[in-house]
């Protein structure tokens, strides 16, 4: 018997997910006819497209022995989205010197072993680099330091 | 956190501005000032403000920088403009779309137009220019309006989206000379070289966008939309010739947040009004076809105020309110 | 001919002035420097870098530009090449086997090789600018809608080909790309459509943050994933130059991409992406060993270099014949002529044609001087990532943020970032490649604009597809290259059943 999961099934299953979501959050759309196409046409047709493409690779992920499922590592998936979303919750309420510190502390925390406290040299001398580069540099409008440190 | 801070901020910009009623305050500009551009860099809005930016930057002796915050028909850059620090470090260049119309389109209204800024000075006036192609045969307004009646439904009026200035100038053109036209939208600036390929019979878009390709007779200019002609396109008719009444252009102008301090209002007026005789000012703008014109903060609140009546009123007609 | 030389003469005149020379250079240096950041693409650096330029006179000023343009691109390209970050729809391509090349240890090699398939795609550009400028430029103005409509489809349909893996995924990544192109306020009806009312979502999704996302955080995480922290990214430093086959395989592969660079360049809305993904498709299609491709074949970086960079040049044609400038940049370049007072258009070729030709000779000049001015950097970058692992990715997590907020100035856009990065990594584990749904990304929106706007001015007639020539024959065309591509792999299929 051929294993269920594999990483054709998974990925038919996830891509016809993706289209009957697309169908089903779609629905209130109008499709219009081809002559004056409203704005559903155009995604109702792709998300059928793309239920019909994925059920197709699923099929074909249980009838052929696809390569299994590979090993996932969350830690550092997890940890270096976190720092992305840190940056940016920090970079305008904050600024960029407290958005560097806070995606740099999470980022350190995907490689096992790295203490918080060993990565702020680093992250500091980022920040100068950063505000050298893009603040003074180019003169990006980016907020430097939270609003009341600056007065 | 955040009342607190807007409570702070509004309390240290009344205190300087309560002790010095006539004069900015000591120094102002001490930075440089953003001016928020709710367009996207390259568009004809964007170079308009580049031009008042780059002269505002030497008159007030500190850079002014375009901050780009184009997204949502404008409405983006509106927003961050009215939740920018009211300081002077801050100002709006606004123009028709985002402030009279993107408000008007949207479930929910983000911002008030007439309340949440403090209104400076207009800069200028940018008529729009009706352009046909010349395969088309059309030589003039009337021509055009006769074609359309005669073959129903079948000429092509291209824009540049839904709700566009293009779009709204044509709607209006469309209501008042009573004739029809399919609708047929482009994005960005795709609306007049279609006329060009011939797809499209007519557009009104611009006129910086189109003086250029006159030359290159693959379109042919029959109107413009200011309510009389002008000395910027000589030779060319307004529509209100052909079609009492029509009149649709736009203007630019500057304003800031609201509780910017009135001082620094006045100075920044007195800058963009020097800026707008300079004699380059003056050939640049004219090179985008911009005739200037600076106003009161009340007239061109009355500006805006009529502007946002008659285009609620296109907007309504034609059905692109949200519910 | 005559005519031509004496115009190049004109044109060389002005350009090789010290001043020029000088502002060309600097325009390029800045461009390089600038364009090496994650995010910050050619339009970023452009828009940025043009406020230096107002107090320059108007030809100094725009072949500064032009100079800040190229360096950005090609900083670009760098960038796509050592960290597979592409900073702008057109190094897509170049990450795939650039970066390939890199991992390798030949970084030194692809961007050698990049650099000089940029040269020659710049000098036979300029060439056929000089030649036929405006009489190439009113080939553009042949194609409506249902025309476009043809071009995007042969897009699409090569970047099936460049997928390396199952056919059928690549389709499914296409499609899911073009969905994904579809949110945002619609273009004919002014509808939300998947907004789920969020304002960041109402003018769609951006391409540079999924391209960031899909290609670069994704990256960094499975470098992560395999102990690459250690720092053995591009270790073999010894092969920091092209070997002649390297060379032999790259200089035919060149050519075919500058042509169609050339060919593509000039339509409204195709710059240099859809170039450099044909480009990229038509050698794998040629290549007698496609399964090179993907893993650091040299044909799939300077076909789609030189196809980019004769893209991105070429449409200098519109924009300085027509006025009509085929993409944002080309729209900021029109801009910055105006606020010199000079009216881009047919005219400015009759009236100032020490501006125009002094800026076609300046745009040879300035390809050389990037490549003069990157071979000797090229160490220095491989150095670069050279640094420990642990050290480099934070910083190109922060550079990545930065670049994409910039665009727009808005901290959605990094989160936006986020997520493509987390479904890139899903994705790229599930073996579908990330790069056809980019592609579909780009073109979705251009795609149903085009198909709707043709079947609304035919009146819902779908046969103006087969009755315009041009639209026919680039359908015919893709039907051939599709059922090629279907073939071999309905063929494998069938195969491994049987076994």
């Amino acid at each position: 018997m051929m294993r269920l999961l594999n990483r054709d099934t998974a990925a038919g299953a996830l891509f016809a997910a993706i289209g009957a979501g697309g169908l089903w959050a779609g629905r209130t759309l109008n499709v219009g006819s081809a002559d004056a196409m409203g704005e559903g046409y155009v995604p109702m047709l792709m998300c059928g497209l793309l239920l019909m493409l994925g059920a197709g690779i699923f099929a074909g992920g249980l009838r052929r022995a696809a390569a299994p499922l590979p090993a996932l590592h969350w830690r550092p998936v997890l940890a270096v989205t976190a720092a992305v979303l840190a940056f940016a919750a920090a970079l305008e309420p904050l600024g960029v010197v407290a958005a560097i510190l806070a995606a740099a502390l999470c980022a350190a925390r995907a490689v096992r072993g790295v203490s918080l406290v060993s990565v702020l040299a680093p992250a500091m001398l980022l920040a100068a680099l950063v505000l050298g580069i893009f603040v003074w540099g180019l003169g990006l409008p980016l907020r430097v330091f939270p609003p009341w440190l600056a007065g | 956190m955040k009342p607190v801070i807007a409570a702070a901020a509004a309390l240290a910009c009344m205190t300087p501005a309560l002790a010095l009623a006539a004069e900015a305050p000591r120094g102002y500009p001490l930075k440089p000032v953003r001016m928020i551009m709710p367009n996207a860099p390259g568009s004809g809005t964007d170079t308009l403000g580049r031009i008042v930016a780059h002269g505002l930057g030497e008159t007030l002796g500190q850079q002014v920088i375009i901050d780009n915050r184009p997204g949502a028909g404008g409405t983006l850059g509106m927003e961050i403009g009215r939740n920018a620090n009211p300081d002077g470090y801050t100002v709006i260049f606004a123009s028709p779309p985002a402030l009279t119309v993107a408000p008007f389109v949207q479930r929910r209204q983000p911002f008030d137009p007439m309340k949440d800024f403090e209104y400076i000075t207009t800069i200028g006036v940018t008529p729009n220019v009706l352009v046909v192609s010349p395969s088309s045969g059309i030589g003039s307004v009337a021509e055009l309006i006769d074609m359309a009646r005669a073959r129903k439904g079948a000429i092509n009026m291209a824009s540049a989206g839904p709700g566009s200035q293009s779009h709204l100038a044509g709607a209006l053109l469309l209501s008042l000379g009573r004739f029809e036209s399919l609708h047929v939208p482009f994005k960005g600036g795709a609306a007049v070289p279609s006329v060009m390929t011939g797809e499209s019979h007519w557009s009104i878009n611009p006129a910086p966008s189109v003086i250029g390709l006159l030359k290159t007779g693959k379109v042919r200019a029959i109107a413009q939309t200011l309510p009389k002609r002008t000395a910027l396109l000589p030779d060319m008719p307004a529509v209100a010739e052909t079609v009492p009444g029509y009149s649709y252009s736009a203007w630019n102008g500057i304003i800031a947040p609201r509780a910017t301090p009135g001082p620094i209002l006045v100075r920044l007026r007195e800058a963009v009004i020097a800026v707008m005789n300079r004699p380059d000012t003056r050939s640049q703008m004219a090179a985008q076809a911009t005739d200037i014109l600076v106003t009161t903060p009340e007239e061109f609140r009355r500006m805006v105020q009529e502007t946002i009546t008659n285009n609620v009123k296109l907007v309504k007609a034609l059905g692109l309110t949200a519910e | 001919m005559e005519a031509l030389l004496a115009n190049l003469l004109t044109g060389f005149t002005v350009a090789v002035t010290p001043t020029n020379l000088a502002l060309c250079l600097t325009g390029c240096l800045l461009g390089t420097l600038v364009g090496v950041l994650p995010g910050l693409g050619p339009t970023a650096t452009v828009a940025m870098l043009m406020p230096v330029t107002f107090s320059l006179e108007p030809t100094g000023a725009l072949i500064m530009l032009a100079g800040v343009f190229y360096g950005s691109q090609y900083g670009g390209s760098t960038t796509a090449i050592l960290v597979n970050l592409p900073g702008e729809s057109s190094s897509v391509v170049t990450c795939l086997d650039g970066h390939a090349m890199a991992r390798q240890g030949r970084a030194g090699a692809a961007l050698a090789i990049a650099a000089l398939a940029s040269l020659f795609a710049g000098t036979v550009t300029t060439a056929a600018i000089a030649l036929g400028g405006p009489a190439i430029a009113s080939i553009a103005l042949l194609f409506q809608s249902a025309d476009y409509v043809a071009v995007i489809v042969l897009g699409l349909v090569a970047a099936i080909v460049l997928a390396h893996g199952s056919v059928a995924k690549a389709i499914a990544m296409i499609v899911l790309g073009i969905f994904l192109g579809l949110v945002g306020t619609d273009l004919t009806s002014g509808e939300q459509r998947y907004t789920f009312g969020i304002d960041a979502l109402f003018d769609g999704v951006g391409f540079v943050p999924v391209a960031m996302g899909l290609f670069g955080l994704s990256e960094v995480m499975l470098n992560l994933e395999a102990r690459a922290a250690s720092g053995d990214l591009a270790r073999l430093r010894d092969r920091l130059w092209p070997t002649r086959a390297d060379v032999r395989q790259a200089a035919p592969a060149t050519v075919r991409g500058t042509l169609l660079g050339i060919a593509l360049g000039i339509l409204p809305g195709g710059g240099s992406t859809i170039p450099s993904f044909a480009a990229y498709s038509l050698e794998k299609k040629l290549a007698r060993d496609p399964a090179r491709f993907g893993r650091g074949a040299v044909e799939g970086i300077a076909a789609p270099e030189a196809a980019n960079n004769a893209g991105a040049q070429a449409g200098f044609i519109p924009m300085l014949a027509l006025g009509l400038p085929p993409n944002a940049i080309m729209a900021l370049m029109v801009g910055a002529m105006m606020i010199h007072g000079i009216q881009p258009g047919p005219q400015i070729i009759a009236k100032q044609p020490e501006l125009f030709w002094g800026l076609v000779a300046s745009m040879w000049i300035g390809n050389l001087m990037l490549v003069v001015l990157n071979l000797p950097m090229i160490g220095l970058w491989v150095r670069l990532i050279e640094l420990p692992y642990r050290w480099l990715f934070p910083a190109i997590i922060v550079f990545c943020c930065i670049g994409v907020y910039s665009l727009k100035n808005a901290a959605s856009e990094i989160v936006i970032m986020a997520v493509a990065g987390l479904v890139g990594y899903v994705l790229r584990k599930l073996d579908c490649e990330p790069a056809p749904l980019l592609l579909g990304l780009i073109l979705g929106p251009m795609l149903e604009e085009n198909f709707r706007r043709a079947l609304s001015v035919s009146g819902g007639d779908f046969s103006v597809f087969v009755t315009r020539p041009i639209s026919a024959t680039l359908l015919a065309f893709s039907a051939v290259l599709l059922a090629i591509v279907l073939l071999p792999a309905v063929r494998r299929g069938r195969e491994q059943l049987r076994e």
